[in-house]
C-alpha cells in the first residue's frame, strides 16, 4: 500500500469514528414528506456552512415548539438569491415548508419560507 | 510519476489524434449549464466531440501535451494586461451532480464505470436514495479535486503572471495553478493532498491546467468514487464579462472505462455585498452531524433556545453538551 493510500485510509477511519460537523448531506430530512407550519421569526442564524432560520411555531394546544429550518447554504449564496438577514427580523411572521426530519426532532431543510406580512417567497437556488 | 512510464505507442497515439484535438473558444458553442433543462442538442453533439478528444489521449498528460504543443508552448502573461477575472462566482448549476447534464440529484452519473465501480457506486445510490448516506465533509474535510468544481458557495479566481489561485469559500479551498514553466515535483516529492498538484500554461486567454497527486475520494455525494491515481485536464476562459467555462477532462483508469469529460461554468454573483470570509465549519450550533450504524445521517445536537454568537463552541469528540 503506497503512503498516500494509507494517508487516504487514515483519513477515512478518522471520519467516521467522530463527530462531525460541516457542509454536510440533507439525508436527515424526509425526502417522501413536506411539511408546512405558521409561525415567528425567533433567530436567523446567518453563518456558513448551513444558515438556520429559527422559527418559533404555536401548537394546537396552546404550547410552542421552537422549529430550525436549515439552509443547504451559507451567506454568500443566500445574498446572491436575494435572500438577506434583514428580511427575517426576529418577530416576522412565516409560513416555512420543507421535509422533516427522520427521527421527529423539530427541524426541517429549507423549501420555502414565505414573509407573511407581504406574501415574499424566500427561495434558495443555490 | 504515470507519465514517465508511458510507452512510445502512446506518443504514436497521441500524434495519430493531433488533427481533432482542438478545443473551440466556449463562447461559440452552446452553454450546457441549462439547469434543469434537458441539454441542447448541438451541444451534446459538441459534448460527444469532446468526449471523443479525451478518448483518444491515453492519459490525462498525453492530452495536456498535446494541447501545449498545440499552443506552442504557451505564453507568459503580460502583466500589464492580465486576462480579468475578478469578482465572485458560483458554479451556474445546482450543486451536486458532477455534469452539468445530469437531471436529479439521485439520477446517476454520466462517467463511464468499470464493472466493479459501477456495482459498488449503485449500491451507493440505492443507499442514498433510501437516506442511507453520509458524506465526508461532513467531517469538516475540504471537497478537495475533482470534486472541487461541483460544490457550491464563492469562487474566487486570482489571475497573476506566474500563479492562478483558484478558490472556493467552502472549507477555504485555495487551488495553485503554477504557470511559470515548471514541472510537477519529482516522483520522490510527490505526495497526495486534497487538491493535488497543478502546472498550466497560457493559450490566449485560455488557461491550459494538469492536475495530478490528488487524494481518493467522491466526485459527489451521488457520484462514484475516485481513486488517487485520478488525473484533470482543465480548459478554462471567460466567454462573456459574467462567465467562466471550464472544459475538464478527468483521467482514472482504474474507475473508468474511458475518460469523463463534462464542462463547468461559473457565473458571477453581482451582489456587492457578497463576501467571501473565513470558513468556520462550525459556524452554527446546529449543524453538527454524525453518522449512525445503520449509515444514515443525523444531527448531533439540537438546540434553537441558544443564540447564535457567530460560531459554535468547540465540541471534541466524546464530550456531552
Amino acid at each position: 500500500m503506497s503512503s498516500r493510500r494509507l494517508i487516504s485510509a487514515f483519513l477515512t477511519i478518522l471520519l467516521y469514528v467522530s463527530v462531525a460537523a460541516a457542509h454536510h448531506s440533507a439525508a436527515m430530512f424526509d425526502q417522501k414528506k413536506l411539511l408546512e407550519l405558521e409561525g415567528v421569526v425567533k433567530e436567523f442564524q446567518f453563518a456558513n456552512p448551513h444558515a438556520w432560520l429559527i422559527v418559533t411555531v404555536k401548537n394546537s394546544d396552546g404550547t410552542t415548539t421552537t422549529w430550525g429550518v436549515e439552509a443547504p447554504v451559507g451567506p454568500s449564496v443566500l445574498i446572491n438569491a436575494g435572500i438577506r438577514k434583514a428580511d427575517l427580523k426576529p418577530g416576522t411572521a412565516v409560513r416555512i415548508s420543507g421535509h422533516p426530519m427522520r427521527d421527529g426532532r423539530p427541524a426541517m431543510d429549507w423549501v420555502k419560507v414565505v414573509r407573511v406580512s407581504d406574501g415574499k417567497n424566500f427561495q434558495i437556488r443555490p | 510519476m504515470n507519465w514517465l512510464r508511458m510507452p512510445l505507442a502512446i506518443v504514436l497515439a497521441l500524434a495519430a489524434s493531433v488533427a481533432i484535438c482542438q478545443v473551440p473558444p466556449a463562447d461559440q458553442q452552446t452553454n450546457p449549464s441549462s439547469n434543469e433543462k434537458p441539454p441542447d442538442p448541438a451541444w451534446l453533439k459538441e459534448k460527444a466531440r469532446l468526449q471523443r478528444l479525451g478518448e483518444d489521449h491515453k492519459s490525462a498528460w498525453d492530452l495536456y501535451q498535446d494541447f501545449k504543443r498545440k499552443a506552442r508552448g504557451g505564453a507568459a502573461l503580460n502583466p500589464a494586461a492580465l486576462p480579468d477575472w475578478t469578482g465572485i462566482f458560483q458554479r451556474d448549476h445546482l450543486p451536486f451532480q458532477f455534469d452539468p447534464d445530469t437531471q436529479g440529484f439521485y439520477a446517476g452519473t454520466t462517467a463511464k464505470l468499470k464493472p466493479g465501480p459501477r456495482e459498488a457506486y449503485q449500491k451507493r445510490l440505492s443507499d442514498a436514495r433510501a437516506g442511507i448516506e453520509f458524506d465526508p465533509l461532513g467531517g469538516c474535510l475540504p471537497a478537495g479535486m475533482p470534486r472541487w468544481f461541483s460544490e457550491p458557495f464563492a469562487r474566487e479566481f486570482i489571475v497573476t503572471p506566474r500563479v492562478t489561485y483558484l478558490a472556493n469559500e467552502l472549507a477555504n479551498e485555495m487551488r495553485r495553478i503554477y504557470t511559470d514553466g515548471r514541472e510537477h515535483p519529482a516522483p520522490d516529492d510527490a505526495y497526495a493532498s486534497f487538491d493535488g498538484d497543478s502546472i498550466g500554461f497560457w493559450d490566449g486567454n485560455k488557461l491550459i491546467v494538469h492536475t495530478q497527486d490528488m487524494m481518493a475520494g467522491l466526485y459527489q455525494r451521488a457520484e462514484p468514487e475516485h481513486t488517487d491515481n485520478v488525473q484533470t485536464v482543465e480548459v478554462w476562459q471567460k466567454t462573456t464579462p459574467s462567465t467562466i467555462v471550464v472544459d475538464l477532462w478527468i483521467y482514472d483508469p482504474e474507475m473508468l472505462e474511458v475518460p469523463w469529460y463534462t464542462r463547468q461554468t461559473f457565473k458571477k454573483m453581482n451582489d456587492q455585498s457578497i463576501r467571501i470570509h473565513y470558513y468556520d465549519c462550525v459556524g452554527t450550533p446546529n449543524t453538527q452531524v454524525i453518522k449512525l450504524p445503520s449509515g444514515e445521517t443525523t444531527f448531533k445536537d439540537l438546540d434553537f433556545d441558544q443564540p447564535h454568537s457567530g460560531g459554535a463552541e468547540t465540541q471534541l469528540p466524546g464530550d456531552s453538551k
